[in-house]
């Protein structure tokens, strides 16, 4: 199998050694999975080659952007995982639209957009890293989703290439939302607009969940661009709390908010942004995403506060996040969310984890017609098997930020190699000398970790640990006995020749 | 020059500790950071045959013991020096010296931003693109100096698109290039892809000596080759 792979793909597109198969066993959800093997397309005409080969041999095929899915869907389950990271090529912008290879990265197409005066208005929290193919198998949603609706409503058109191999041209509608069981997206032009021009703020403390609810329904009709929402047991929790009472955020794209300066409304977005990871770092890793009507806010808000659980969210577009530490919590929510009447899956989509609570009916008919022999991501979305959940991962959550910025990452694109990869492999107690292979000590990863958990650190340690084990490199092994001899590390120096290794940092 | 006096009747020497890579692989920078500090009136000494690594690589390499036995080493040289100061111009070293020893060490950027070092401004100033070093940015916070520093010799300093605390490592450091060549590499071409400029400075030997080797169509500058007092 491996074989035919590496005739599709090339050799330096296939992996299956037990680094790839031990970063690509997660998402960042608390699923773990089992993949058989990873492959890196560069071109639809390979993808299409792939699932022929693989319809025909019954393999099963796991399509996978940047991993940052919350609800297990990315996670592989025997089957081999096909990462779309390396078909991250902006193809075309025009005036009204964009043509984009699956894997570009979210922020990334927004740099390039709004150097032209246009934007993508879908942001989620994760856009630093996840990728558009993602976003548009999840319809993710994120704090403009009240003004500017979901991924599904900017796709105009779709190439997506179908379990049987062909390449079928679409408007999207099928496979928006789809969360990768009936095709694999390999290309998307999605409609773009003018990046507006200025933005304003209003905060707002209110006591009660009813002020919350009251305020928000008299801000939905106004045409706010986010009403994001932070409860007061969250601000109570987190280390920048934005105060003592439950805080509601309105932006408008206009001067009607009370904070006008640029910088300023782009500071507090911000920092609304790290309310999750704020509440992460305190243990509250567990997320849910439930979309509450606006008329039963209220409700939802004051049970959240008598079961002790601390929240935020796109109020605006109806979507909670309550936050917690265990996963025996999440049936807490389950319940409150069938009492009011909520959609129990808002933004995060099934996955594996929703499948007892939330079925896309829709998908139904389509996995029928696309995919009857269930190639494609099965064990997601339709109720069947039973998955494995991680209780406690503690090297970090796993959530992909360190992607966007770990300079590896960015070079070879290949989760082994990524932050999150190797905190993979500290929990596995991996032995290998990937850690001095792929890290530069750089801490990139640290400047955006939500949960602060200090990668950088922790895979020098690792490095300790190796070599309490006897295990070095080779040119470590030269390095320290340089150091051992003569106190630095490039040895005895010849002044007429250039060095022959350079050791700094 | 009040200052100066100062320090004298303190007492303590002020060192200039160039790092290995500077003394073993860039000589010439070394006598350009030295002919700098002279310029600016410092008065420093040097360590000739004594001076040992800071231990960065040893440490971030996980030999947390060798570190340990180096730092106690140094701290015995610097002792028997009277070292009260520490000057230097490698990122990595100045941030062993400052966070590791407890050490009063300042980065050459800082010490050129403090004095005054103002030119004749060109009517055009010259384009440079600046490198956030990692150890001098991410990991000792310091953005602002080297390019004020820049500025106020008359440049116009251009970003990357990802820079300050979002810059991306050359790929040299944390013992990436001597173990996998080919990566480390792999990243410095992709760090130069980003620069729309025809220099490139940075403030940082491992950084500067590993752009050059990798870059085809830009200039890369150490600090100490367009700084001029």
């Amino acid at each position: 199998m491996i074989d035919d792979f590496i005739k599709i793909f090339g050799r330096e597109n296939v992996g299956a050694d037990v680094k790839d198969l031990l970063a690509y066993s997660f998402d960042a959800s608390n699923v773990e999975g089992t993949p058989l093997a990873v492959v890196w397309p560069l071109a639809t005409k390979q993808v299409a080659e792939f699932m022929k080969y693989c319809n025909k041999n019954d393999v099963k095929v796991f399509p996978r952007g940047a991993g940052t899915n919350l609800s297990g869907g990315a996670v592989p389950f025997k089957g081999v995982v096909v990462d779309f990271s390396r078909m991250n090529r902006i193809l075309d912008v025009s005036e009204g639209s964009v043509v984009v290879e699956p894997g570009v990265v979210l922020e990334d197409l927004e740099r390039e957009l709004n150097q032209r005066g246009k934007t993508l208005p879908v942001v989620p929290a994760s856009d630093k890293a996840c990728t558009v193919g993602g976003c548009i198998a999840e319809d993710s949603a994120g704090i403009r989703a009240v003004k500017y609706g979901t991924m599904k409503d900017w796709v105009t058109e779709l190439e997506v290439v179908l379990p049987d191999g062909r390449i079928l041209k679409t408007d999207g509608k099928d496979f928006s939302g789809s969360e990768g069981i009936i095709g694999l997206i390999t290309k998307a032009t999605l409609r773009i607009r003018e990046k507006p021009e200025t933005r304003s703020l209003t905060i707002f403390e209110l006591d009660s969940p009813g002020e919350v609810q009251e305020k928000l329904i008299s801000f939905l009709t106004q045409g706010a661009s986010a009403i994001e929402f932070v409860s007061r047991l969250a601000n109570g929790i987190v280390k920048k709390p934005f105060g003592l009472k439950n805080t509601l955020l309105v932006e408008f794209e206009d001067n009607r908010g009370a904070i006008k300066d640029q910088n300023e409304v782009k500071r507090i977005t911000e920092h609304r942004k790290t309310i999750s990871s704020q509440l992460a770092s305190e243990g509250f890793v567990i997320v849910e995403d439930p979309k509450v009507p606006a008329e039963k806010i209220a409700e939802f808000l004051e049970e959240l506060e008598k079961m002790g659980i601390p929240s935020y969210g796109h109020l605006g577009y109806g979507v909670v996040h309550p936050r917690m530490k265990r996963n025996a919590e999440r049936a807490k929510i389950a319940g409150l969310v069938a009492k009011v009447g909520a959609n129990p899956v808002g933004e995060h989509g099934i996955g594996v984890l929703k499948k007892a609570v939330k079925t896309k009916e829709w998908l139904l008919p389509l996995k029928q017609k696309y995919d009857p022999d269930n190639i494609l991501n099965p064990g997601k979305v339709l109720p069947d098997t039973h998955v494995p959940l991680v209780e406690d991962i503690k090297v970090c959550v796993l959530c992909g930020m360190c992607r966007s910025r770990c300079p590896v990452f960015r070079t070879l694109l290949t989760e082994s190699v990524s932050p999150r990869g190797l905190a993979i492999f500290i929990e596995k107690k991996l032995k290998d000398t990937v850690f001095w292979e792929k890290c530069s000590q750089c801490r990139a990863c640290d400047s955006v970790c939500p949960m602060s958990a200090h990668l950088s650190k922790k895979i020098r340690e690792h490095r300790q640990w190796l070599i309490g084990q006897g295990i070095e490199t080779d040119s470590n092994k030269v390095m320290m006995d340089n150091v051992r001899k003569y106190g630095n590390p490039f040895g005895k120096i010849d002044e007429t020749k250039p060095v022959k290794e350079l050791y700094c940092c | 020059m009040f200052k100066n006096l100062l320090d004298k009747l303190k007492g303590g020497n002020t060192l200039y500790y160039p790092g290995c890579m500077t003394k073993f692989a860039l000589k010439d920078k070394q006598k350009q950071y030295e002919d700098m500090l002279k310029k600016l009136g410092i008065e420093f000494i040097k360590l000739p045959d004594v001076e040992l690594c800071c231990g960065i690589p040893v440490l971030n390499a996980g030999y947390v013991k060798e570190f340990e036995a180096l730092k106690q080493r140094n701290l015995k040289i610097f002792k028997e020096y009277d070292v009260k100061k520490i000057i230097a111009n490698c990122p990595g070293c100045y941030h062993t010296l400052k966070n590791e020893y407890g050490l009063d060490a300042e980065h050459i950027t800082q010490v050129l931003a403090k004095r005054n070092i103002e030119r004749i401004i060109p009517l055009v100033k010259e384009e440079v693109t600046y490198h956030d070093p990692c150890h001098l940015g991410r990991w000792s916070g310091i953005y602002d100096e080297p390019r004020q520093v820049l500025e106020k010799s008359g440049f116009a300093v251009r970003e990357l698109d990802y820079s300050r605390q979002e810059s991306i490592c050359c790929g040299g450091g944390g013992g990436l290039r001597q173990n996998d060549r080919k990566t480390s590499d792999a990243v410095a071409c992709n760090v130069l892809k980003q620069v729309k400029t025809k220099k490139l400075v940075t403030a940082c030997p491992m950084c500067y000596y590993h752009f050059r080797e990798n870059a085809k169509d830009v200039e890369v500058l150490d600090y100490s080759d367009v700084v001029k007092v």
